[in-house]
C-alpha cells in the first residue's frame, strides 16, 4: 500500500544523494532563478540568456582566477511557492553564494528575505518595488527602482505641453508604481490626470477596459508595460481611434502591434546606455549565439549582473559577505551594457542614465537625455 | 451604449465556442473538463502552424486544425478517460488537470513559452460613433453559424438525438441499443473540433500562448455554470450575460447618477464582476431549487 | 543540505495540515470544496495584515482562527441545497473573490505588492511549529474520524436522505466539520504568513487548489494518514524533478517546460493505475445497536 510512496521517496532520495556526488568543488556555481514557464516567459528568457553570455565571456577570458564559472539555472514558474523552492534548493544544496534573480517583487520579496535570513546575496534585474531598499547588503539591484524613471517621465509629458492626460498601466507593483510616481510629478508641473486605467494582466480582451477613455478629451495617454498585454492594449486603443500620443517607462519592452501606427506616436524614458560600446558588443553575441532577432533590454540587465558579480568574486572572494562588501565599489568603476551604473547605500540602483526614446519608422531610437 | 452591445457580443462569441464544448461533456460524462479549454489552445496553434503553409488559405487552416483537434480529443479520451471511467467525478476533474499541465507543457516545449501573434489582417469600421473590426464580425458570424449547425445537428439528425439521448440518461439510452462508446469518441470529436475554432479565434483578436487556458478559465466556467452547467446551448446565453454584466457595469457612469461627478467602477474589478454573476445565479438557483445535493 | 531537509518538511507539514483539513470537509463528509485556499488565504493575510497595523502575532492569528470558520459558514449555509458540481464552482467562486480583493484593494494589504509578516525566528522553529500544528491536527481529524459524530459525517457523504431520516440534522454537521476543516486551513495559513515572511496574491491562486487537491484523491480521500502521505508526495515529485532536470543537458526553458509535462503525466499516470488512492479507505461494519 505504502508502495508508491517509498519508491517515490528512494528514488528522489537517490537523485539528490548521487547529485551531491557526481559535483568536484573546482567551479564556482552561480544561481538564476527565472519565471521559464507560465507568465511572461520571453522576458526571463532573455534576461537568463544575458546572463548566459556573460558567463561565456568570463570563461573564456580565464574565469575567476581560473575557475570556471558554472550557472545553475532554476523555474520559479512564477509562483511564490516554488520561487522560495528554487531558491531553497540553490543556496542549501548548491551551496551557491549569489543568485542572480528574475521575477516580479511577490517572488523577489521573500526570496530576498531567505538570502538575507542565509546570509547569502540575490542580484535583481527585473523588479522595481520600492520595497525592495528594505535589504541592504543582501539585495542589490541592476535595474533603477522605477519612482526615479516615472518621475522622469512624468516631467517629460508636462514639458510636452500636454494638460490632460490618460494612464493606461498593468494592474500590478510595477504598472501601478509607475502610474503613481508619473502621476505625481505630472500632477506637480499642473497637469491634470482625466482617467486611471489599471488593467488585469493577461486578458485576451481590453475593449471594456479602454472603451472608458473613448470619446474623453486628453492630450497624452502615460504608460507602462510589457509583453503579450501590451500588444494587445495598443490593439485595443488603435482599433477604438484613439490616437493621443503615447509616453511610456521602459519604452522598449513594450511590443508594438502595429508599426506604422505608432511611429512618431510613441517616446518615453529608459535606462540608457545599451547604445555604447558594451551594449552593442551583447548584441552581436546574443544574435550570433542563439539567431533571435527579437531583442529585449533585459539581455543587457541579465549580463551586467553576472558581470559585475564576477568583479566581485575576483576582488574579494567568492563568499557572500565578500560579494556583499566588493560590489559597491566594483560598480562605481564599471561601465557595463546598461549604462554607469550608480547605488545608493541600499544597494539599489539610483542616477540611472535617461534616454529619451523615440519609436519612429519601425524601431526605438534614442534621442536625447535627461538629468 | 451600441460600442457596449458590440464588445459584449464580441467577447461573448469568443467564450462561447469554448463553453460550449465544456457543456457538452459534462452532459454526457458528468464531470468539468479542465483539459478542454487548453485543447482550444492548441486549436489555435495548429491552425498557426497551418496557416503558415504558403499557399494554404486561413479558413482552411482553421478547418485542420479543427480536424486534427477532434481527433487530439479523441486520442486523449482512448489513452486516459476512458480508463477512468468509474473513478469519482472529482477523480475526473482532477486527472483533466493534469492532462491540461501535459498538454499545455508539450504545446510550450515546441512552440516555446513566449506568445506568438497570429497575423489576421483587419479593418475597422466606424458605425454611428462605436468601433469595431472586420474580424470582430468574422468571430461573430463564425459562432453564429455554428450555433445553428450544432443545434441543428443535436435536434433533426438520428445522431443527435442519440447524443441527447446518452446526455439526459446514459444507462437508458445505452440499454435501448445505442452505442455508448461510439457516441462518446463522436462527443470528444465533436468537442474539441468546436474548442479548436474558438481557440483559433481567439487567437486572432488576441495571442497564442501556452498558459492562455489559465486565463479564460474563470469566463468560461462563469459562462458554462450560468447557463446550467449541462445545458449546451446555455453556455451561449451564460457567455452572453456574462458578457454583458462585465462590460455594461464597467462602462456605466454610476458617478454622474448618483453624485453628479463622473465615476466608474474602475476597470480592474471586471473580474469580480464575473465571479460576482456566478454567485449571484448560482445562489438564485439554490433558493429554488428543490431537491438535495446529487 | 540539513536545512533543504527542514526546509521541504516544513512546507511539506503545512500542505499536509492543508490536506487533511480538505480530507474531513471531502474525504469525510462529501462536500466539494474547490475554494480550501480560502480559509488559507485568510490565515496568513490576518497575519500580514496584523503585523502591517502593528499588532502582535496573536491579535492576527487570534482574528484569523475567529473569522475563517465564519466565513465557512457564510458559504456553507446559503448553497446548503445546491448539487455537488455547483457547490465546487461556489467555493472555487469565492476564493477568487478573496484574491481578487486582496489584489485590488491595495489600502488593505498592498494589493498586487503584497505585505511582509514577521518571520519565525529560525528555520527550526519554523519546523517545529508546523510539526506540532500537522500533529494536532491530525489528532483532531483522527478523534473526528473515529467517533459518533465522524460515522454520521460519512453517512452524509454516502446517502444524505438517510441521514435524514436518522433524525439528524444534516445542515448542523456539515457546518460543524467546515467551521473545524476552516479553522485548520486559517492555522496553516498563519504557520505559512510567519514562514515565508511575505504574503502576496499569487499564492493563492486555482493552481493552488488544485494542489492540495491532488494531494487528497493521489493519498485516498478518508484516510488522514493517505492524505498525509499524499501532501509528501506531491512535494517531493516537484523537488526532485527540478534534480532530474538539472542532469540534462538541454535548453533551460525545455527543460523547465519537460519538468511540469511529467508531473502532469505522472498525475494522469497514477489515478489509471491506482484510482482509489494510495491508502484506501477500509470497510467498517458496526452495530449501531452497541455504540
Amino acid at each position: 500500500m505504502r508502495n508508491w510512496a517509498s519508491i517515490a521517496l528512494a528514488g528522489a532520495l537517490a537523485a539528490v544523494g548521487l547529485y551531491g556526488t557526481a559535483h568536484a568543488a573546482d567551479p564556482i556555481k552561480v544561481g538564476v532563478i527565472a519565471n521559464l514557464t507560465g507568465q511572461d516567459v520571453k522576458t526571463s528568457l532573455q534576461m537568463t540568456r544575458g546572463v548566459e553570455l556573460a558567463a561565456d565571456d568570463i570563461n573564456a577570458a580565464g574565469g575567476i582566477n581560473g575557475a570556471p564559472i558554472e550557472l545553475i539555472i532554476e523555474d520559479s514558474e512564477y509562483r511564490a511557492q516554488e520561487a522560495l523552492n528554487a531558491a531553497t534548493k540553490l543556496y542549501d544544496v548548491d551551496k551557491v553564494e549569489a543568485a542572480i534573480m528574475f521575477g516580479g517583487s511577490s517572488l523577489m520579496i521573500p526570496v530576498a528575505q531567505m538570502a538575507k535570513d542565509k546570509g547569502k546575496v540575490l542580484v535583481n534585474t527585473s523588479s522595481s518595488s520600492p520595497k525592495l531598499g528594505d535589504f541592504p547588503g543582501t539585495l542589490f539591484s541592476i535595474l533603477p527602482l522605477d519612482d526615479i524613471v516615472s518621475k522622469g517621465l512624468g516631467d517629460m509629458v508636462a514639458d510636452s505641453g500636454a494638460k490632460k492626460a490618460a494612464i493606461i498601466v498593468p494592474n500590478n507593483a510595477f504598472g501601478l508604481g509607475i502610474a503613481d510616481a508619473a502621476q505625481a510629478a505630472f500632477e506637480a508641473k499642473g497637469g491634470t490626470v482625466v482617467e486611471r486605467i489599471a488593467y488585469t494582466e493577461g486578458q485576451p480582451n481590453y475593449r471594456a477596459d479602454i472603451q472608458v477613455l473613448v470619446g474623453k478629451d486628453f492630450d497624452a495617454i502615460i504608460s507602462g508595460g510589457y509583453g503579450d498585454d501590451s500588444r494587445t492594449v495598443f490593439r485595443t486603443v488603435r482599433e477604438l481611434g484613439i490616437n493621443a500620443p503615447w509616453y511610456a517607462s521602459y519604452p522598449t519592452i513594450l511590443e508594438v502591434e502595429d508599426k506604422d501606427w505608432m511611429s512618431g506616436k510613441l517616446s518615453g524614458v529608459d535606462n540608457g546606455g545599451f547604445d555604447q560600446g558594451a551594449g552593442k558588443a551583447v548584441l552581436e553575441k546574443y544574435k550570433a549565439k542563439y539567431k533571435d532577432d527579437d531583442v529585449l533590454a533585459h539581455i543587457y540587465y541579465g549580463y551586467d549582473a553576472l558581470m559585475v558579480l564576477a568583479e566581485a568574486m575576483k576582488k574579494g572572494g567568492t563568499d557572500a559577505a565578500s560579494i556583499a562588501k566588493e560590489l559597491p565599489g566594483v560598480v562605481a568603476t564599471y561601465d557595463g551594457a546598461t549604462g554607469k551604473i550608480v547605488w545608493d547605500d541600499r544597494g539599489q540602483r539610483i542616477d540611472p542614465p535617461l534616454d529619451i526614446i523615440v519609436f519612429k519608422d519601425g524601431k526605438f531610437e534614442t534621442t536625447g537625455s535627461r538629468n | 451604449m451600441l460600442q457596449v452591445v458590440i464588445n459584449s457580443v464580441v467577447y461573448a462569441s469568443e467564450i462561447a465556442i469554448i463553453a460550449i464544448g465544456v457543456s457538452l461533456c459534462y452532459s454526457i460524462l458528468r464531470f468539468t473538463n479542465f483539459a478542454h479549454i487548453q485543447l482550444a489552445i492548441v486549436g489555435g496553434y495548429l491552425a498557426y502552424t497551418f496557416a503558415s503553409i504558403p499557399g494554404l488559405p486561413l479558413p482552411v487552416a482553421v478547418l485542420l486544425s479543427a480536424i486534427a483537434t477532434g481527433l487530439i480529443a479523441v486520442l486523449v479520451d482512448v489513452i486516459v478517460f476512458s480508463r477512468i471511467r468509474n473513478i469519482s467525478p472529482e477523480g475526473k476533474m482532477i486527472v483533466s488537470w493534469g492532462v491540461a499541465l501535459f498538454i499545455r507543457s508539450m504545446v510550450a516545449a515546441i512552440y516555446g513559452g513566449s506568445a506568438k501573434v497570429f497575423d489576421v489582417p483587419t479593418e475597422v469600421v466606424v458605425m454611428q460613433g462605436a468601433v469595431f473590426t472586420t474580424l470582430d464580425v468574422t468571430v461573430v458570424a463564425v459562432t453564429l453559424v455554428l450555433m445553428v449547425a450544432l443545434h441543428a445537428f443535436l435536434y433533426r439528425t438520428r445522431v443527435g438525438s442519440a447524443l441527447r439521448a446518452l446526455a439526459s440518461n446514459y444507462d437508458l439510452a445505452v440499454t435501448r441499443g445505442i452505442p455508448g462508446d461510439r457516441l462518446i469518441r463522436l462527443m470528444w470529436f465533436l468537442s474539441g473540433a468546436l474548442a479548436a475554432v474558438g481557440g483559433s479565434l481567439i487567437a486572432m483578436q488576441t495571442r497564442l500562448q501556452p498558459s492562455l487556458d489559465l486565463i479564460i478559465l474563470l469566463p468560461v466556467f462563469a459562462a458554462v455554470t450560468i447557463g446550467g452547467i449541462s445545458n449546451v446551448f446555455g453556455a451561449v446565453i451564460g457567455a452572453i450575460v456574462l458578457s454583458f454584466a462585465q462590460n455594461l457595469l464597467v462602462w456605466i457612469d454610476f458617478g454622474m447618477i448618483f453624485t453628479g461627478k463622473p465615476w466608474h467602477i474602475p476597470t480592474q474589478f471586471r473580474d469580480y464582476i464575473a465571479v460576482l454573476a456566478l454567485l449571484i445565479v448560482l445562489l438564485m438557483k439554490s433558493s429554488r431549487s428543490t431537491g438535495g445535493k446529487k | 543540505m540539513i536545512d533543504f531537509a527542514i526546509y521541504l518538511v516544513t512546507v511539506a507539514a503545512i500542505w499536509s495540515v492543508l490536506a487533511i483539513s480538505l480530507n474531513l470537509q471531502f474525504g469525510m463528509t462529501g462536500l466539494v470544496n474547490f475554494g480550501q485556499i480560502l480559509p488559507f488565504g485568510i490565515g496568513a493575510y490576518a497575519a500580514g495584515i496584523g503585523a502591517s497595523l502593528g499588532y502582535p502575532w496573536w491579535v492576527g492569528a487570534i482574528a484569523a482562527i475567529v473569522f475563517a470558520p465564519l466565513c465557512s459558514l457564510a458559504v456553507v449555509f446559503p448553497t446548503r441545497r445546491l448539487s455537488q458540481d455547483y457547490w465546487a464552482l461556489i467555493t472555487l467562486a469565492a476564493a477568487e473573490i478573496f484574491r481578487l480583493t486582496m489584489l485590488n484593494t491595495p489600502s488593505v494589504a498592498g494589493g498586487a505588492d503584497g505585505v511582509m509578516v514577521p518571520r519565525f525566528g529560525s528555520s527550526t522553529t519554523a519546523l517545529v511549529v508546523s510539526l506540532a500544528l500537522l500533529a494536532v491536527s491530525f489528532l483532531v481529524a483522527e478523534r473526528i474520524s473515529r467517533s459518533p459524530f465522524g460515522r454520521m459525517l460519512r453517512v452524509l457523504r454516502e446517502d444524505e436522505v438517510l441521514a435524514s431520516t436518522l433524525g439528524r440534522n444534516p445542515m448542523r454537521y456539515q457546518a460543524s466539520v467546515s467551521m473545524v476543516a476552516w479553522i485548520m486551513g486559517a492555522a496553516a495559513g498563519i504557520a505559512y504568513g510567519h514562514f515565508s515572511g511575505y504574503v502576496a496574491p499569487t499564492s493563492f491562486t486555482v493552481t493552488e487548489t488544485f494542489i492540495i487537491w491532488t494531494a487528497v484523491i493521489l493519498g485516498g480521500p478518508g484516510r488522514n494518514i493517505g492524505v498525509i502521505c499524499g501532501a509528501i508526495i506531491i512535494q517531493v515529485l516537484g523537488v526532485s524533478s527540478r534534480f532530474v532536470a538539472q542532469w540534462v543537458d538541454l535548453p533551460s526553458d525545455l527543460v523547465a517546460n519537460l519538468r511540469l509535462a511529467l508531473f502532469g503525466l505522472l498525475l494522469v499516470v497514477m489515478f489509471i493505475y491506482r484510482p482509489q488512492g494510495l491508502v484506501p479507505e477500509r470497510r467498517e461494519v458496526r452495530n449501531a445497536a452497541r455504540d
